[in-house]
């Protein structure tokens, strides 16, 4: 099949892993809420995924800690190509609050490659939608 | 656990679903909604408060030529202190909230101050809005003592070093006692 | 012997494109309905083809402890099962060639199950053998309703070749009518067989990952959505030529007949929540045996006829 037609669906069926890092859960509760009937994903093809190799893309929230921090790199190892990591919320991508604490185990750019990044605290469903639809033109 | 209640429920959400159109409609926030904080530039007299305040250290100041102050939305996580700390409500919390960058460094926002040049010396030692709108402020009081505003702005343009040296340091002394 | 109205060829090589695409336009009116009654708006038309095309160009892995030849031939042997069953099955008024027997028919619509037993445990993740262990109590409890209730239709018409029974429901008046209590077991085994809640338990994602096919990724992934989407096809089609006349010969009657199938399923499955294991096992093997088991004996003893 012609790569263009391939790279065309493949923007159209996203499916979404949701890794919550230890964070406050705020962000968490937003990525659940574009989920809900208001903000529908299935509109575009999402699907939330239980399992890591079924996903395109990686959401992942929250500052990395020291403890979960090899578990995401086997996660992100288990994500077959192409794929794409968010990093949603400000703790993701600089840590926030958590910056000088001793559990924190640097930005999420330090440990996996991201490809698109969403501040806010938490960032509303609808900033999360337009971090997702943006991130499908990378796919 | 299927009842009439759930089933009634379900119909009614077949006939009109709730979803909003959202990216090809625009869906405003509430009132009071902390989106991303951004500055008059007309207001902002570079005094460096939201700096301090700032509990993430989102906001920081460059000076060089001059004085160059930038919020980093990564870091940043919209309490709104910088709004309430500001003393010209020079940054607001605006409703924008879509701030996907592909780049984390252009989440950012700058703003540049000038600075004032001692007139003795010639060295940039403080913002120029700031000393402008600080003799602005003081115009009243000295109107009621008959004091004209050129003589403070004469005497306030030399920077502290040069402020020490005798033939400063005298005017200054004679215009506070001027002052009483 | 009902001779065909169509060439071999002909036949052979439309009917999986046909039962691929019609499938995937019934899983998307699942789809539909579902999110509908959830008061949401649900995927446009072309979802299940963007869904299995993207999967079939993406990485495939296979995990170091997983058994190579059952991780790679179980989607194969689902693939296997569903396409079998639909090169025999009668589409409105266009006749297979070969019309196989009823038995021929649930023996390989016993496969899927089979192939994703085996993908679970030959994967090699704790995940997937609690998967399996599930769709194992689930296929030894669900294949007695849906086989007693499947031959209740064979044993009325004294033949077990599908497409006497298509046939002798154009004189005799569906089945549906006179035998309701099966139709009604048999329903409940399609949900099954279907993959939808209140039996969804295998691909409990909230529980267990996702089940069997936690390892799976990429292609061999892409050829469970494609028997997927073809099972969407085939479960209905068999559901309206066992007990709705087969659409009285008109394809389409068939298909707005399949077409009503898959609603009514798609209402059960938004308005039911998902069973526990131990009271799936116990509903199908009680109640729905026990319909299916009273119209069998209306059948063959001919008590109570209507």
């Amino acid at each position: 099949m012609p790569r263009g037609i391939v790279s065309k669906l493949r923007q159209k069926s996203p499916w979404v892993m949701h890794v919550p890092c230890g964070g406050c859960n705020g962000c968490d509760i937003e990525v659940v809420a574009a989920l809900t009937p208001l903000y529908d994903l299935e509109r575009f093809g999402a699907l939330q995924k239980g399992s890591p190799r079924h996903a395109d893309i990686l959401a992942v929230t929250g500052p990395v800690t020291a403890q979960v921090k090899e578990r995401l790199k086997r996660v992100y190892a288990l994500v077959p190509n192409p794929k794409i990591v968010m990093a949603i919320g400000s703790c993701a991508i600089s840590g926030e609050v958590f910056a000088d604490g001793y559990a924190f185990a640097g930005p999420l750019d330090q440990i996996i490659p991201v490809d698109i990044y969403v501040p806010g605290c938490p960032p509303r469903p609808e900033a999360i939608i337009h971090g997702v639809a943006q991130a499908l033109t990378r796919l | 656990m299927v009842n009439r209640q759930t089933i009634t429920e379900s119909i009614r959400g077949f006939i009109s679903p709730k979803t909003l159109a959202y990216p090809s409609q625009p869906s405003p926030p509430p009132e009071g909604f902390r989106g991303k904080p951004e500055f008059d530039s007309k207001k902002c007299v570079g005094c460096g408060a939201c700096a301090q305040t700032c509990p993430m250290g989102a906001i920081s100041l460059n000076d060089g030529l001059e004085r160059s102050i930038r919020i980093w939305y990564g870091k940043c996580s919209f309490c709104g202190r910088c709004q309430d700390v500001c003393p010209e409500l020079a940054i607001r919390l605006t409703s924008e909230y879509e701030l996907a960058v592909f780049d984390k460094n252009k989440a950012s926002t700058d703003i540049e101050i000038d600075f004032e040049s001692c007139s003795s010396c010639g060295k940039k030692f403080f913002p120029a809005p700031q000393l402008e709108r600080s003799f602005e402020r003081m115009k009243p009081i000295l109107e009621k003592r008959n004091i004209s505003n050129e003589e403070l702005r004469i005497l306030d343009r030399v920077c502290p070093s040069c402020r020490e040296r005798p033939e400063e340091f005298s005017k200054r002394k004679l215009f506070l006692l001027n002052f009483g | 012997m009902i001779p065909s109205n169509i060439s071999s060829v002909a036949f052979y090589i439309l009917q999986p494109f046909f039962g691929f695409i019609v499938g995937a336009l019934f899983y998307w009116v699942f789809r539909k309905v579902r999110a509908r009654l959830q008061a949401r708006r649900g995927p446009p038309w072309y979802q299940t083809f963007a869904d299995v095309t993207k999967l079939l160009f993406k990485e495939s892995i296979t995990p170091l402890i997983a058994d190579k030849t059952i991780f790679f031939l179980a989607p194969m042997l689902a693939f296997t099962g569903y396409l079998v069953v639909l090169l025999q099955l009668p589409v409105g008024n266009v006749y297979p060639p070969f019309a196989g027997d009823l038995i021929v028919i649930l023996i390989f619509l016993t496969l899927p199950g089979v192939a994703v037993i085996l993908g679970g445990s030959g994967s090699g993740s704790p995940y997937g053998a609690i998967g399996s262990s599930r769709e194992t109590a689930l296929l030894v409890a669900s294949e007695i309703p849906f086989i007693i209730s499947a031959l209740v239709t064979g044993i009325q018409v004294k033949s077990m070749n599908i497409l006497r029974i298509v046939d002798a429901q154009n004189q005799f008046g569906p089945m549906a009518f006179h035998y309701p209590l099966a139709t009604a077991a048999f329903f409940m085994c399609m949900l099954l067989k279907l993959g939808r809640k209140p039996f969804d338990i295998p691909d409990a994602e909230v529980e267990i990952i996702a089940g069997p096919y936690t390892e799976y990724s990429g292609s061999l992934l892409g050829i469970f959505e494609i028997s997927n989407a073809l099972r969407w096809f085939v479960v209905p089609a068999l559901a309206v030529n066992l007990f709705f006349a087969g659409g009285l010969a008109n394809l389409l009657v068939f298909l707005i007949l399949c077409l009503i199938v898959v609603v009514v399923i798609s209402f059960l499955d938004a308005q039911n929540s998902r069973y526990r294991i131990d009271q799936a096992f116990t509903f199908l093997l009680t109640w729905a045996t026990l319909l299916a088991v009273i119209d069998l004996v209306r059948a063959s003893t001919g008590w109570l006829q209507w």
